[in-house]
């Protein structure tokens, strides 16, 4: 009893020389116009470990390389200018902190990925806080990295040329990162990920992205929540990848002639659920889409709700809305298996004799002008004529070219209010 | 409005025959935008009703009041009236009254559900197909002295522009579907008015899907500039033309 009381006296008091001594340790250097230490570079090589180093206002034109774990505070908005050479910050050390610079003009190049800040390769719990990134070729590149977190960063570049032009925050080959609350316009791809697993994108805002507004490639078990993706050239692309959780995101005015809300290439085993789709050319398209399952979300003013390309099967559409979109579904195939149940669709002209909220007549969102245009585009100009309303009623009570696969079995007569 | 024309005009109001189209565009047009959920459907039923009810109703009527009003127009031309004011005045009478039923009947509705683009180009052309319909049916009515050849040619006029013309178009599109070809149809589609009113209208309602991969090339085309004074001269020529040979006709007739 005696002995355990003094060693817990022990482990205090320890405890207390620990928090006294690391505040000594671990000092504050200040960097600023006019005073000893000028450059950031100068305050790195004089810092210690866990030491923090708060650059006060100022454009400082260098290149800044971190190898120790540091505290990076910038005050009233610095300025880091790379002056087109290298990458303008590089990490190369564990928990590196970085909070509130404005970080321009990393190098340009069509061979070399140039980034305002790039995490290297085998570092981990580096966070990158509350930073604007301008006129970078990648804003943030996270090369093989861990633990790190990148949130509330304001990402732009006014590079036009594609070939320049690179990703807004790229990561490659991670694990556990966490992509939270960024603002992100005009780059290539907004966040791109490739061989990322296990991590969080969460309340982006990504907008006007020349190609994709989210990117995945090869990443399996992630998730993204709540971002809003906005009029990029193409939308958000999955590919390639598994168990991917897709939740409360909004796709919309994603327009134009290769567009869409959201791209599914080679996708097995994601959920996508409570997502709104608005105004894209495309909502959905789903290229070998594999048990994918689809709940909860709300199609509205699309050019087409879905398209479902002949390899895609086994996918489940429960209790979604379809409203006010040209087409609901469409597709190239004829027999692949899709489960359609408890949607709501706005086209749905059926009847409800024993009150329970589902239709009594099947639904068969599949159109025949959505197949006759998938074959030839150029039938799309006799949409809403006079003939065309006759065919597709002909083709209600007589189908022979629509598939009948394609059914909803217990159409709701109710919209549902997600 | 000259005295002939406000006589017909008031004539025309007094037959009730305009009065009972306006009411069912009306009815149509508020029910339509009250029990669709959403204005979009809405929408689309005023567009079905400018493109199909409006011309028929429009060719229908202007044939069969010329023919009615065929003592009428005889009695006027033993006065000292050019037969070329006559005839405008008939035009003047006809139209107008057409398309103010057009306009209180289902402009109002969609002017206060749709207060932008999309609300004045469906009005604009409601009012445009209602001036063609008018002007067509004039010439088939001038052109045939027999009624029942007349309103038969007026229904096959109608027929032909919301059916007939499509159904042509469609199968030429699938036969040289091989051949880029997508410029020439929009082309050809603009020739006829009921078409051109909904190219145009559903270059608004659709636009998501008009801006899909099939209508990168209709975009490129349908929305520039170039193309809508293109449409605007084809809808003023399809008012024109056709009113310009009836007067024509009518000038030399032999009216007995």
């Amino acid at each position: 009893m005696g002995r355990d009381q003094f060693l817990n006296a022990k482990r205090l008091l320890s405890l207390i020389a620990c928090s006294l001594i690391f505040p000594l340790t671990a000092g504050n250097i200040h960097v600023g116009k006019g005073l000893s230490i000028n450059t950031i570079t100068d305050a790195l090589q004089t810092a210690g470990a866990g030491d923090s180093i708060i650059v006060h206002p100022g454009t400082y034109r260098e290149v800044v390389v971190i190898s120790l774990p540091v505290v990076l505070m910038g005050i009233g908005d610095p300025v880091i200018d790379g002056n087109q050479q290298g990458d303008v910050v590089s990490v190369f050390a564990d928990s590196v902190f970085m909070e509130g610079f404005v970080i321009v003009n990393s190098g340009r190049s069509s061979l070399t990925d140039y980034a305002g800040l790039k995490i290297n390769k085998g570092y981990r719990g580096i966070v990158v806080n509350n930073n604007q990134f301008t006129d970078n070729s990648i804003g943030i590149f996270v090369q093989d990295a861990e633990d790190c977190r990148i949130t509330n960063n304001r990402i732009k570049t006014s590079i036009g040329e594609s070939s320049l032009m690179g990703n807004a925050i790229h990561c490659w080959k991670c694990k556990n990162l966490e992509i939270g609350k960024n603002h992100i316009r005009s780059h290539r791809d907004g966040i791109y990920l490739e061989f990322v697993s296990n991590s969080l994108v969460r309340d982006n805002d990504v907008a006007k992205c020349l190609r994709y507004g989210l990117h995945f490639m090869f990443s399996n078990e992630d998730e993204y929540l709540y971002n809003r993706f906005s009029e990029n050239g193409a939308g958000v692309a999955v590919m390639f990848s598994s168990r991917i959780n897709m939740l409360h995101n909004t796709f919309d005015n994603n327009k134009g002639g290769a567009s869409y809300g959201l791209l599914l290439k080679d996708i097995s085993h994601g959920n996508i659920a409570s997502n709104q789709f608005t105004g894209n050319t495309v909502g959905i398209l789903m290229d070998g889409g594999l048990s994918l399952s689809l709940q909860e979300n709300i199609f509205s003013g699309n050019g087409w709700a879905i398209r479902l390309m002949s390899s895609s099967t086994e996918n489940t559409f429960t209790m979604n809305n379809f409203l006010g979109n040209t087409f609901d579904i469409t597709t190239n195939g004829t027999s692949e298996k899709n489960f359609f149940s408890e949607n709501y669709w706005d086209k749905y002209r059926g009847y409800d004799l024993d009150r329970d909220g589902i239709g009594d007549v099947p639904y068969h969102p599949l159109s025949l002008f959505a197949v006759i245009s998938e074959y030839t585009p150029a039938a799309m100009l006799f949409f809403r004529s006079f003939l065309v309303d006759l065919l597709e009623q002909a083709e209600r009570i007589i189908p022979t070219v629509t598939p009948r696969n394609f059914v909803d079995d217990k159409p709701s007569m109710k919209p549902y209010t997600l | 409005m000259n005295n002939i024309a406000r006589i017909i005009f008031f004539d025309i109001l007094k037959s009730k025959i305009t009065f009972v189209y306006f009411i069912v565009l009306a009815l149509v047009s508020w029910i339509s935008f009250l029990l669709e959920e959403s204005l979009s459907k809405g929408l689309l039923t005023v567009t079905y009703i400018v493109l199909f009810s409006v011309p028929l109703m429009a060719l229908l009527y202007s044939t069969i009041y010329i023919y009615n009003s065929k003592e009428f127009i005889t009695l006027l031309l033993s006065q000292p009236i050019k037969r070329g004011k006559l005839w405008s005045s008939l035009y003047a009478g006809v139209s107008t009254s057409l398309c103010m039923a057009f306009l209180l009947g289902a402009g109002i509705p969609i002017l206060i559900y749709s207060f932008n683009g999309t609300g004045f180009l469906i009005i604009a052309m409601g009012v445009g197909i209602t001036l063609i319909s008018a002007s067509i049916a004039f010439l088939i009515a001038v052109m045939t002295d027999d009624k029942s050849v007349g309103i038969g040619l007026s229904i096959l006029c109608w027929l032909f522009f919301t059916l007939l013309y499509d159904a042509i178009m469609m199968f030429l599109l699938f036969q040289f579907s091989d051949y880029p070809i997508d410029i020439l149809t929009v082309l050809l589609l603009m020739l006829n008015p009921v078409d051109l009113a909904r190219l145009q209208i559903m270059m608004q309602l659709d636009v998501s899907a008009m801006l899909g991969y099939s209508g990168a090339v209709f975009t490129h085309f349908l929305g520039s500039t170039f193309s809508t004074i293109l449409s605007f001269i084809f809808l003023i020529a399809w008012i024109v033309i056709p009113y310009r040979i009836s007067l024509k006709i009518f000038g030399k007739k032999d009216i007995a």
